[in-house]
C-alpha cells in the first residue's frame, strides 16, 4: 500500500508566513522557518511553502526565504508560487526544494509547463488546480486571469502526463476547519490517473480519516489549524491507523 | 538613512505594518488586530465563559491528591485577575509558578506576596543561578540588544517544566499577546500555548541553545533551565496551555481597576507609558527594555498601550497620538541599578544600546543625538480633529503606590540572588 502523507502548508505573504482564508483576508503568524521547523519536529512527512503574491503580483521568487526553510528542516519541501520557466525551477530546486507546484503558468503558457517539466522530471512537478463552486458546479479557477474553466480542462491538462500529483485547493473553503467539499470528488476520481493531494478546509482526524480512505488520495494539505494547538501533527496520526503512514 | 517610506498604518489604531509581531492591513485601511479587537463586540461572552467551563471540567482533580492547573504569575501583569477567575470562579485549585527574573520592584514584590495571602496559594520560585543569567544577558544585549531575554524566556519556561515535572497537565495563562496585538488568531481558534509561538516571536527566534558559546562563554549549565521540555515529555503529561483571553472579554484596564477595589493591587507611574499596572513588578520593562524597542523598531511601549485604549473606545486615535509624543522619548530610570548589576558602566551600555538603533528609524547609531524618524514621526493623522495629550476621567490610570521604596531603589534579589 503506498503510504499517504499529511502536508504541512505555510501560506506566505509578503515574505510574512500568515493564516489564509479563502486567499480573501488574511492573519499574520510569524516567520516561515521557525512554523517550518516545528512541522518538522512534530512529523509533517511534506512541508509545502506557498508563496501567495509572487504570481499575482508579478514579485520575484524569494530563494533566500527557500533557503531559510530549507536548512531549517530535514522533511522534504514542495515549493509554490512564480515558477514561470524552468530557469526559475532549476533555481527554486538549486535553493533547496525537492519538488515544486505550477498553478498560473498553466492556464497561460502551457508550453512552458511541458519545459518545466523535461527539465525537473514530472516526478518533481505538482499541478494545483484551485476549484470553486458556482451554480451548482464545481469549475478549475483560474486566479490569475479571474477565469472559470471547466473541470473537462483539467483533465485535458493532467493527461498531459507532465505532472506526478494532482493537489486540488478548494478556494472557497480555505481556512475555514473540516470545510473541504468533497463533492468534487465524484467528477474527479473516475477521470484522474495521477494521486491526488488535497487541500482547504481539512483540519480534523475523522475528515482526514474519511479522505485517506479514497484510494487515489495519497495527501491532505494542512495549513492555519496547526497553529493553534502544540503537536497538532502527532495528534493527528495517533487519531488514524498507524500503517497508512511511514514510521 | 534608510528610508521607512513604506511603512503603512492603521486607520483605527497607531500600528504600523512593520510591527515585529507581524500585521496585515486591510483594503479598507484597519489591522488584522483592530478586526479581531472587533470580535470582543460581537462574540457572546456568556456562551464562551460556558465552553471554558467545558474544557476545564476534566481537569479537577476529584480526590484532590494533585493541584488542578498551573497558573504563571508575577507581582504585575494579569495575575490577580487570572488567579481570581481561576480560584474563585471557575473553582480550581491552582498551583501558582513565578519566575525570578532579578529585576524586581519592591512593589512587585509586595504585590506578589499579596496575591499569595489573598488568594491563599500555593506557589513555586524558580532562581535560576545569577551568574549564568548575567552571563546569558551580557551575550543578548550585545548580540541582540536585549537585557530581557532571560526573564522572557525564564517566564515562559518554567510553567511548562513545572506541569511536565509535577504531571498537571493544564496550564492557564491571561492573554494571548499576538491575538490582542495584531489579531493573530481569532478568539474562536482557541489558540494554545505552542513551542512555536515562544520561539518565534517570545524569544525574537533565539532559543536556550542557540545561545551556546563556541568559546565557552556561555555552557549548557547556563542554559538548560531555559530549555523547552521535548515533545515527548509533553505528550507523556498531555500539557497544554489555554488563554483565558478566548473566552472572557479581555479588558486589561477594567480587569486591573477591579483588583485594586477588591484585593489592593499596587500601581505605579511611569514616564515611558500611560499604563500603571501592567508592568509594576519589573525596573526595566518600561525603562531600558522599552528604549531598546524605540531603538530597534521605531515605536515603544505607549503605542501598544494607546493602540490598546483607542480599540477600546477610552481614547481618539490623535489623543493617542499625542500621547506617544509625550511619552516616548523620554529618559529611561533606573539604566544605574542595571549597570550595577551587569558590572558595566552607563557609558559603556549607552554605547552599546546606540548601536541597535535601527536605521529604517534613526539617521545614525554613533551618538545620543541622532535624528528619530520612527513611527510617531511619519504618521498620518487626521488634522481636523483637535486632541489633547491629557487623560480624562474614563482614560486616567489609577496610581496608589511607587515602584521603590523610601530607603532608595535597589532590585528585590531572592534566594541565590542575594545581594
Amino acid at each position: 500500500m503506498i503510504k499517504k502523507r499529511m502536508v504541512g502548508v505555510i501560506t506566505v505573504k509578503d515574505s510574512l508566513a500568515v493564516q489564509s482564508f479563502g486567499y480573501k483576508t488574511y492573519l499574520p503568524l510569524g516567520k516561515p522557518a521557525v512554523l517550518a521547523e516545528n512541522l518538522d519536529r512534530w512529523g509533517a512527512d511534506e512541508i509545502l511553502l506557498n508563496c501567495i503574491d509572487v504570481s499575482s503580483q508579478s514579485k520575484s521568487i524569494d530563494l533566500n526565504l527557500i533557503t531559510s526553510v530549507s536548512k531549517a528542516i530535514s522533511t522534504p519541501l514542495i515549493y509554490s508560487g512564480g515558477v514561470q520557466s524552468p530557469e526559475d525551477a532549476v533555481s527554486v530546486v538549486k535553493a533547496g526544494a525537492d519538488r515544486i507546484c505550477l498553478d498560473a503558468i498553466v492556464s497561460t503558457d502551457i508550453h512552458m509547463a511541458v519545459e518545466i517539466s523535461k527539465t525537473l522530471g514530472r516526478q518533481a512537478i505538482i499541478l494545483t488546480a484551485p476549484f470553486t463552486r458556482s451554480h451548482q458546479d464545481h469549475f478549475w479557477l483560474d486566479h490569475i486571469g479571474c477565469k472559470l474553466n471547466s473541470i473537462n480542462d483539467l483533465i485535458k491538462t493532467i493527461e498531459m502526463d507532465i505532472f506526478s500529483e494532482l493537489m486540488l485547493v478548494d478556494s472557497d473553503n480555505e481556512g475555514i476547519r473540516n470545510s473541504f467539499d468533497m463533492s468534487i470528488m465524484d467528477k474527479i476520481i473516475p477521470l484522474t490517473p495521477i494521486p491526488l493531494i488535497l487541500f482547504g478546509g481539512i483540519s480534523s482526524a475523522s475528515q482526514i480519516k474519511k479522505i485517506f480512505n479514497i484510494k487515489n488520495v495519497s495527501a491532505v494539505g494542512i495549513g492555519n489549524s496547526l497553529s493553534y494547538k502544540e503537536l497538532a501533527i502527532k495528534e493527528l496520526k495517533s487519531s488514524l491507523p498507524k500503517e497508512w503512514f511511514r514510521s | 538613512m534608510m528610508t521607512n517610506k513604506l511603512t503603512k498604518f492603521c486607520q483605527r489604531c497607531l500600528y504600523g505594518d512593520d510591527h515585529p509581531l507581524g500585521l496585515i492591513i486591510d483594503e479598507s485601511g484597519i489591522c488584522s488586530g483592530c478586526r479581531i479587537h472587533e470580535e470582543k463586540d460581537t462574540l457572546n461572552w456568556k456562551d464562551r465563559y460556558e465552553l471554558l467551563e467545558k474544557i476545564i471540567q476534566p481537569y479537577k482533580q476529584v480526590n484532590k491528591k494533585n493541584y488542578d492547573c498551573i497558573i504563571p504569575v508575577s507581582g504585575g501583569m494579569d495575575s490577580y485577575f487570572i488567579v481570581d477567575v481561576v480560584k474563585n470562579k471557575l473553582k480550581l485549585n491552582p498551583l501558582l509558578v513565578t519566575y525570578n527574573k532579578y529585576f524586581n520592584t519592591p512593589l512587585g514584590i509586595r504585590n506578589l506576596a499579596n496575591l499569595r495571602i489573598k488568594f491563599d496559594c500555593d506557589i513555586i520560585q524558580q532562581n535560576t543561578n545569577p551568574l549564568s543569567v548575567k552571563k546569558i544577558t551580557r551575550h543578548t544585549l550585545q548580540n541582540y540588544g536585549n537585557i530581557y531575554w532571560h526573564c522572557i524566556a525564564g517566564q515562559t519556561v518554567f510553567p511548562v517544566q513545572i506541569a511536565c515535572h509535577y504531571k498537571i497537565p493544564l496550564i492557564i495563562w491571561g492573554a494571548h499577546q499576538g491575538t490582542e496585538q495584531v489579531g493573530m488568531f481569532s478568539h474562536l481558534h482557541e489558540v494554545e500555548m505552542s513551542r512555536r509561538y515562544r520561539k518565534d516571536h517570545d524569544l525574537f527566534g533565539v532559543e536556550a541553545d542557540d545561545l551556546l558559546s563556541n568559546f565557552g562563554t556561555i555552557q549548557e549549565k547556563d542554559v538548560s533551565q531555559f530549555r523547552y521540555p521535548d515533545d515527548q515529555s509533553l505528550a507523556e503529561v498531555g500539557v497544554r496551555g489555554i488563554y483565558l483571553s478566548n473566552y472572557i472579554r479581555w479588558d486589561p484596564k477594567a480587569q486591573h481597576e477591579s483588583m485594586i477595589k477588591k484585593y489592593d493591587f499596587r500601581t505605579s507611574k511611569f514616564s515611558r507609558t500611560i499604563d500603571a499596572y501592567d508592568f509594576v513588578d519589573c525596573f526595566n520593562y518600561m525603562n531600558l527594555h522599552d528604549l531598546l524597542k524605540l531603538y530597534k523598531h521605531g515605536y515603544s511601549k505607549v503605542t501598544d498601550h494607546v493602540s490598546r485604549e483607542i480599540r477600546h473606545k477610552r481614547l481618539s486615535r490623535n489623543q493617542g497620538h499625542k500621547l506617544v509624543l509625550k511619552h516616548e522619548h523620554q529618559a529611561a530610570e533606573f539604566s544605574n541599578l542595571f549597570c550595577s548589576w551587569l558590572g558595566v558602566n552607563e557609558k559603556s551600555l549607552n554605547f552599546i544600546l546606540n548601536t541597535f538603533k535601527n536605521l529604517k528609524y534613526w539617521d545614525h547609531t554613533y551618538e545620543n543625538k541622532s535624528k528619530f524618524h520612527g513611527w510617531s514621526s511619519i504618521r498620518d493623522l487626521d488634522s481636523s480633529q483637535k486632541a489633547s495629550a491629557k487623560l480624562d476621567a474614563q482614560s486616567k490610570f489609577i496610581v496608589n503606590g511607587k515602584l521603590g521604596h523610601k530607603h532608595g531603589n535597589r532590585y528585590i534579589t531572592i534566594g541565590k540572588g542575594y545581594p
